[in-house]
């Protein structure tokens, strides 16, 4: 086996058949596109939904009878649990100047007999999936009056998350069926142009990998000059798109563009050569007479 | 070289190919197979060449009984038998010299090698002024040529011919013929399927006659149909 031949083999048969191989060409051009823009929106839902995810925290609420002491105590106690990112000390104080801040009116301390609000910690986690589990835990801390997590919305957003996740997955691998079958198809096509051919080899004496390598290193060539130009053309258009979506929509968050840059590379590249390699295989498998 | 043994071959569309055929061509020969079309010449090519395999009987090729060839062992029969076709079969996207060097290359012949090696099949044929052309741009009997020195580059020990000449003119057949018997006289069995009567009477070789996919006759030293046939077939 010769590898020199066979590339030099591929390199004629592209130059000598350039009308069909720029139909399999562009077809996964056209295919993989479709297939990055449904990545990206895939990609940018679950960033977003993540980022809402992120906000996500625990509140402890303590009792007003709790010494400084213990407080500093429970502080480090929090601050050693693997699950926390984040805690900060809400004192009485600050969350009646927090609340005034919020309500944009001055609350006159002589209205009331004493300072209502209690103090406090506020905790991020690193991975909020966990948030109830976490929360149970800290209720059983001395001195913690009520733990609060926004139960209802966490449990809703964490299964929104989480749909997101699976149905993003599944758009993904739904439009890969398809580039699958329509790059596939195409190339089938250019191997039928020459059917002929492949019996030709198999009378002088052809072996069946002897035959099939050429065209199989010729699908993964379409592949990756049809997936190339995809990448451009998607990776451009996002770069485009980004920084206008931001200024009409600074509510929703968008993935840098450097941030998908490889995903997006390594994503429509491999698909395109596997798709391109396989379905030559398939194709010359079809012509080849096994009798 | 080449053994029938009671071969019968039938499609699977049903179509007879042959019927118990038994023929022993031994090595160095040269055959023709005579019989209109559809009366098995091509099935019997087919076999040879293990492209089928027989419905019942055994076929020997080069003492090896073609139904025990595992499959990826066929490509080394193969490269002992060359064929040419009615149509050529040229691979139309590669010059004369590709299409014969294509040969060597599937057999692994080192690439220092393969000039001289398709330099002089091409010049057995007389084709050694057009090995960077196309096909296309070849007159019938410039590719039928180029196909021979395609089957010949490999010195195969068999040479199985499917109406070489079908195509081509008379003379052009005549120049045909000649570079088969050229290749016959190297020491190569030369089977050819045709049913061109001139020129199977002019070479009085051995002629096996088929008919719906029998063997008719088999004779030594023949015209397209023996003497004695020939006396029967004008009294009817």
């Amino acid at each position: 086996m010769n590898p020199v031949y066979f590339f030099r083999e591929v390199i004629t048969n592209l130059r000598r058949n350039v009308l069909m191989n720029l139909a399999s060409i562009s077809t996964v051009t056209v295919s993989t596109i479709v297939l990055g823009l449904f990545l990206i929106a895939t990609l940018n839902l679950g960033f977003w939904v993540q980022k809402i995810v992120d906000q996500l925290q625990i509140v402890i609420y303590l009792k007003d009878d709790v010494s400084q002491e213990q407080i500093n105590r429970l502080y480090d106690a929090i601050k050693a649990n693997p699950q926390v990112k984040d805690v900060e000390f809400i004192s009485k104080q600050n969350a009646l100047k927090r609340l005034q801040e919020k309500l944009k009116i001055l609350i006159r301390m002589n209205d009331m007999p004493e300072n209502p609000l209690p103090n406090s910690f506020e905790i991020k986690l690193k991975n909020s999936a966990n948030i109830a589990a976490v929360a149970k835990e800290l209720e059983t801390f001395p001195g913690a009056e009520n733990v609060k997590y926004g139960q209802n919305i966490a449990q809703k957003l964490l299964s929104l998350h989480q749909a997101v996740r699976i149905g993003g997955l599944l758009v993904v691998a739904l439009s890969l069926i398809c580039t699958i079958f329509i790059i596939v198809n195409t190339i089938r096509l250019t191997v039928y142009a020459r059917r002929r051919e492949i019996r030709i080899m198999q009378l002088v004496g052809a072996a069946f990998w002897f035959i099939r390598w050429p065209f199989i290193l010729e699908g993964i060539m379409q592949g990756l000059l049809g997936a190339l130009p995809a990448f451009v053309l998607v990776y451009l258009s996002y770069l485009l798109f980004v920084p206008r979506a931001l200024h009409a929509l600074p509510f929703i968050p968008f993935l840098p563009p450097s941030g998908i840059l490889y995903y997006l590379l390594w994503t429509l590249l491999t698909t395109g050569i596997v798709i391109g390699g396989l379905g030559a295989f398939i194709s010359v498998n079809k012509y080849l007479n096994y009798e | 070289m080449i053994e029938f043994k009671n071969v019968s071959l039938v499609y699977p569309n049903g179509t007879i190919g042959l019927q118990n055929a038994s023929a022993h061509i031994s090595k160095g020969e040269f055959a023709f197979l005579v019989g209109q079309t559809g009366s098995g010449k091509s099935s019997f090519l087919k076999l040879i060449n293990r492209e089928v395999l027989p419905t019942t009987g055994e076929v020997f090729v080069n003492n090896q009984l073609t139904s025990e060839i595992r499959l990826q062992q066929v490509p080394l029969l193969r490269r002992h038998i060359g064929v040419i076709f009615q149509d050529f079969k040229l691979l139309m996207h590669k010059t004369i010299f590709e299409n014969v060097a294509y040969v060597l290359e599937v057999t692994g012949v080192p690439a220092k090698q393969i000039p001289a090696k398709v330099s002089e099949a091409l010049k057995l044929v007389n084709l050694w002024d057009k090995e960077d052309s196309f096909p296309e741009q070849l007159s019938g009997g410039e590719q039928q040529r180029a196909s021979i020195a395609r089957a010949l580059v490999n010195h195969p020990l068999i040479l199985l011919a499917d109406e070489p000449t079908g195509n081509l003119d008379p003379d052009t057949s005549w120049d045909i013929m000649q570079i088969l018997m050229k290749a016959n006289s190297r020491g190569t069995t030369v089977i050819v399927a045709t049913h061109n009567k001139t020129i199977v009477d002019m070479m009085r070789k051995r002629v096996i006659g088929l008919s719906g996919g029998r063997i008719a006759f088999d004779r030594e030293r023949s015209g397209y149909l023996p003497a004695d046939l020939e006396m029967a077939a004008r009294e009817v």
